[in-house]
């Protein structure tokens, strides 16, 4: 009956907020796109029909590793609000038990990240059958198909995740242990479980979320028949995974109820004893009421710089030192550096734990972001969470905020505390990197290199990210929606691509890759690399006007009372700031702009395709002619890195096996590089060959592609 | 420290919440340097007239002006000279009484690290926290983490001082000690003060105001308005039953009970009848006779058509 009424009004609270319809359609959202813009041009291509109960269980759970994340405060929330908004003192009191009362919340929990999860299976519904998909890549509509994905697949997930989220913030009382353990477990599915597939079941144990295994029957385990029709059903490691996490989140349910109290958050820490005043001296203390002295006549001594500096420092410092913190970028440093070996190989052979080997396993893009990467990228956002909502969280935003600070130092302050965070972070790797080194042997540690990768490379791709996390925080004005929102930004930029976006200055923080090699060094990868990311740059610095004009510092939330606010806020410095800001972003844009499209051609991948297909249709009556066999090449290569260049001489033995007495040896030119319009039939006329007759061929005129391109225009 | 002390003008200062509740209603008042209490009933307004002095609301409409400081466009300028005890706040539980203040005092735009120091170790002093200020916040009590709160509220001496019930909570002594220390301040600061307690003003404001349901009721001194009483209020003992026939003829403004008897106090020009007798008005019977609404607003005037009937 309690039982009852305590799960109604968490269910119904946290279904009346708008937050909670926000994540469902996202999910909806999210699982729309997968199936439109990802398995149909797959599906298209006849690898398997759209609607196969695979597809729908693989869009399912690379959805639900996403609502690992975005979900996270439904579960935090029901189990620690009491605490957070200060209420358990009225609730611990209560006369309901430990049992009804953590029932009714989990429960409550579990039912509407059930019900967010359904926004999946419906997504898929949408997409398939209301999206405009031709009729001739689905197969007919099987219920089965949904009831095994939600049944074995969606419900399972859902109790996992809810019970450990659930679990953990009940017994921390804080709802962000939520957001962790999310993490935690997109980690297990996303990273673990990948990386261990090929070790045999043990990826597909420990995947909390069935997407290991789901994506490995759809890539490659079963037939293309089985990929069309074969449910997904409740069996071998599958069955088992499911028992094993059941258990897990059992015991871990049983573990809380047993652990949890009904007692206030203080009084269950053990605090450090501070030395008391013996007690007859305090008992008969000497009331005194005079003031004391004359209250200090300081007035500040007003400085932003120093106000800037400290509020930077304290706020980096609470946040390094909380367990998420620095111990939390520690172990994963760790991690990192234990999985190096194995991450170390070329081509599948071990490869010797240089420093630029190790530095490209370490390292990673803002648009392409390896999956440890996307951990980082979930903390920053976390981090950015903490550092703009601490303050009044703990109650004391009033009395801050209505200090003289301008708010671009309390933005900007924030900025510096996370930028110290992601300096800690690369700290870490690079110890990391340079231990993997010394465990591995067998190659010296460039400590100058480390230095120039992490903290001048790839500190600006953290930053940058670091800015736009902060920046979603300060815009949304609620935390949650702010994690969200922080979250589908960092989700577009990496996924820009799939959604049809591919030019580099429309996705935040993207460039071109650079790359370091012993020989080369960074080579010509740099200077692209810094046009970009100097237009992005420029883009960062307007971004962080627009967070010190939307900083929130009163209580104001309508969007119009903001909107006025930023306006008034709006003084000549700023504007001059946005000034610089946008001329950057023009004069870079124009210039990256200019190399990218007007001096090359720019190809967006559908005009590739389209160049692919051209290419093909024209030699393709090429494809049987009788050819000479290249069966000894002899070159010298002369490789100027610096200057770009190659000088290649050399003989190539070509024999000619075929019939007739003479053939013509064709040269066909690399797709994407244009020869020069007499380079394509001067081979061809050139040319003539004598059955078994060795000929010196002499190099291609005009620019030289490089040397193993060259050779394989043999083929 | 300002050469002549500055006061505070508000004119027709309305507030309306998204929810529809009109918290401020043309809200118009002169409070000059010194201390100036702002009474009124729960949810009448008080700590979103001091939220919006303390520049942390917009209001929907109307002008505030702190000498010739515009409080609602020139925000900065107004937070260089402000103190502001919230009427609830909270403090990281981990940091201890010094650091956090130190923190405040680096907010307050005290950067000078000795000054800062000397400033922090005063006011510690000044509230008796000085023995406490190695210790955790999240183990003060409830009245030490007040005490913490006037320590925040007073760094750099502020010109402008906003303090949102800040008696509640403290135990006798300290209370004597934070009135103190406020007085001290308002000889050349204005100080603004809400409260329930009308001890409070009566003890120390030189000005006041009462408000209701977003409205001023009244804007006096207290002993004036004491006075502009005397003779009207009287009071008799009576039954708890009989007081809705007493309340069909008279003005009541107040029932207390005492020891099973009604204590009634009557609003009223000449003597209401049998069984009542006079008494010496305090503050308390201004204060009901303004909610009850015996006095005009803004005015000392009674109404009188309002009493017969
Ligand atoms: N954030 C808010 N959103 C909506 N309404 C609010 C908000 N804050 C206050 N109110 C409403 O405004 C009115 C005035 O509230 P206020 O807090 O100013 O009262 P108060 O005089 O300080 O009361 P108390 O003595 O209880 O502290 C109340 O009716 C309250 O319900
Ligand atoms: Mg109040």
């Amino acid at each position: 009956m309690r039982l009852q009424r305590i799960f109604a009004l968490e269910f119904s609270y946290q279904l009346r907020r708008a937050t909670t319809w926000l994540y469902f359609g996202v999910l909806l959202v999210i699982a729309f796109l997968i199936v439109v813009a990802n398995y149909a041009s797959d599906a298209r291509d006849g690898y398997f029909l759209l609607n196969a109960p695979i597809v729908i269980a693989a869009v399912t759970v690379i959805c639900s590793v996403k609502w690992l994340v975005i979900g996270a405060s439904v579960a935090g929330d029901a189990a620690a609000r009491d605490v957070q908004t200060r209420m358990h003192s009225l609730t611990y009191t209560a006369p309901t038990s430990k049992a009804v009362y953590l029932g009714g919340r989990f429960l409550a929990a579990f039912a509407l990240s059930v019900l967010l999860l359904l926004a999946i299976p419906l997504g898929i519904l949408i997409a398939m059958h209301f999206s405009g998909i031709e009729a001739d890549i689905l197969g007919p509509f099987r219920a089965a198909a949904y009831l095994t994905t939600i049944f074995f697949i969606l419900l399972p997930n859902a109790f996992f995740a809810t019970a450990l989220q659930f679990s953990l913030s009940a017994l921390s009382r804080r709802a962000m242990a939520s957001y962790l353990v999310g993490a935690f477990l997109f980690v297990a599915a996303y990273i673990v479980g990948q990386g261990l597939q090929n070790t045999g079941q043990w990826g597909n144990l420990v995947d909390p979320t069935g997407f290991t295994p789901v994506l490995s029957h759809l890539s490659n385990d079963w037939s293309p028949l089985e990929k069309s029709t074969r449910l997904f059903l409740l069996e071998g490691s599958f069955l088992a995974n499911r028992l094993l996490w059941l258990g897990i989140s059992l015991g871990v349910l049983a573990f809380t109820f047993f652990r949890f109290q009904f007692v206030l958050p203080e009084a269950s820490q053990k605090q450090q004893p501070v030395p008391q005043p013996p007690v007859e001296a305090a008992a008969r203390e000497k009331l005194s009421w005079g003031t004391g002295e004359a209250l200090p006549p300081a007035r500040g001594a007003y400085s932003w710089a120093t106000q800037l500096r400290l509020i930077a420092w304290k706020s980096f410092l609470q946040l390094a030192q909380s367990k998420a913190g620095f111990p939390l970028l520690a172990v994963l440093a760790l991690m990192m550096a234990l999985a190096l070996p194995g991450n170390l190989k070329g081509r599948g052979v071990p490869l010797l734990p240089r420093t630029d080997f190790v530095l490209n396993s370490l390292t990673s893009s803002l648009t392409e972001p390896e999956p440890f990467w996307i951990l980082i990228a979930l903390l920053t956002i976390f981090y950015a969470g903490e550092l703009v909502w601490r303050e009044r969280e703990a109650g004391l935003s009033d009395i801050a905020n209505a200090a003289p600070v301008p708010e671009w130092v309390l933005f900007l302050s924030r900025f510096l505390a996370l930028s110290l965070i992601v300096v800690g972070w690369l700290a870490f790797l690079m110890i990391a990197g340079i231990a993997a080194q010394a465990g591995i042997g067998g190659a010296r540690a460039e400590i100058g290199l480390y230095v120039q990768v992490l903290f001048g490379l790839q500190l600006v791709d953290c930053l940058l990210l670091a800015l736009l996390a902060l920046l979603a925080h300060v815009l949304v004005n609620q935390k949650y929606v702010g994690h969200l929102a922080a979250l589908l930004a960092y989700g577009f930029i990496a996924f820009a691509p799939n959604l049809g976006i591919e030019h580099k200055l429309l996705v935040f923080g993207a460039s071109p890759p650079w790359s370091y090699t012993d020989m080369a060094g960074f080579g010509s990868s740099l200077a692209p690399w810094l046009w970009f990311k100097g237009y992005w740059v420029a883009w960062a610095l307007l971004l962080a006007v627009a967070g010190g004009l939307f900083w929130v510092r009163d209580r104001e939330g309508s969007f119009a009372s903001r909107l006025q606010l930023a306006r008034r806020r709006f003084t000549r410095s700023t504007a001059l700031v946005a000034a610089v800001a946008l001329g950057g972003i023009f004069t870079l844009g124009a210039f990256v702009f200019y190399n990218t499209n007007v001096l090359h051609g720019y190809l967006n991948s559908s005009e590739a395709t389209a160049q692919r297909a051209a290419y093909e249709q024209r030699y393709r009556r090429y494809l049987n002619a009788p050819q000479p066999l290249l069966t000894g090449v002899n070159l010298q290569v002369e490789i100027y890195p610096k200057q770009r260049a190659a000088a290649i001489k050399g003989t190539y033995l070509l024999v000619n096996n075929s019939p007739a007495p003479s053939t013509r040896c064709i040269w066909l030119p690399e797709r994407a590089w244009k020869p020069p319009p007499s380079a394509l039939t001067s081979p061809l006329s050139r040319f003539t060959w004598t059955r078994s007759m060795a000929t010196t061929c002499t190099p291609w005129p005009g620019p030289c592609p490089p040397a193993i391109r060259y050779a394989s225009a043999f083929r | 420290m300002g050469k002549h002390p500055l006061g505070l003008t508000i004119r027709n200062v309305s507030k309306k919440y998204a929810n529809g509740v009109q918290a401020l209603n043309n809200v118009t008042l002169d409070i000059p340097p010194g201390m100036y209490g702002l009474l009124g009933p729960n949810g009448a307004g008080k700590s979103t007239l001091m939220r919006t002095l303390a520049t942390l609301q917009e209001p929907d409409g109307g002008q505030i002006f702190l000498g010739d400081i515009d409080v609602v466009s020139q925000k900065e300028a107004v937070r260089q000279t402000l103190g502001y005890l919230p009427q609830e706040f909270g403090v990281y539980p981990k940091a201890s009484a010094e650091e956090l203040l130190d923190y405040f005092a680096v907010l307050k735009g005290i950067t000078n690290r000795a000054l800062r120091k000397a400033t922090t170790e005063a006011l510690l002093k000044q509230t008796n926290l000085w023995d406490k200020r190695k210790q955790k916040l999240g183990g003060f009590s409830g009245g030490m983490k007040q005490r913490f709160g006037v320590a925040v509220a007073l760094l750099g001496n502020p010109r402008l001082l906003i303090v949102d019930e800040p008696t509640a909570g403290l135990d006798p002594a300290e209370r004597v000690r934070f009135l103190n220390l406020l007085s001290e301040l308002g000889e050349n600061s204005v100080v603004i003060l809400s409260t329930h307690i009308v001890e409070d003003v009566s003890e120390l404001c030189t000005n006041m105001a009462i408000i209701n349901r977003g409205q001023i009721l009244l804007e006096a001194q207290p002993l004036e308005a004491v006075a502009s009483l005397n003779g009207r209020i009287w009071r008799t003992l009576t039954d708890k039953s009989n007081l809705p026939a007493l309340q069909q003829e008279h003005q009541i403004i107040s029932a207390k009970l005492l020891s099973g008897r009604t204590l009634v106090h009557v609003y009223s020009l000449d003597m209401p009848g049998n069984g009542f007798e006079p008494v010496e008005p305090d503050l308390q019977d201004v204060y009901f006779s303004a909610l009850t609404g015996c006095f005009g607003p803004a005015s000392a005037q009674p109404i009188v058509e309002r009493i017969a009937l």
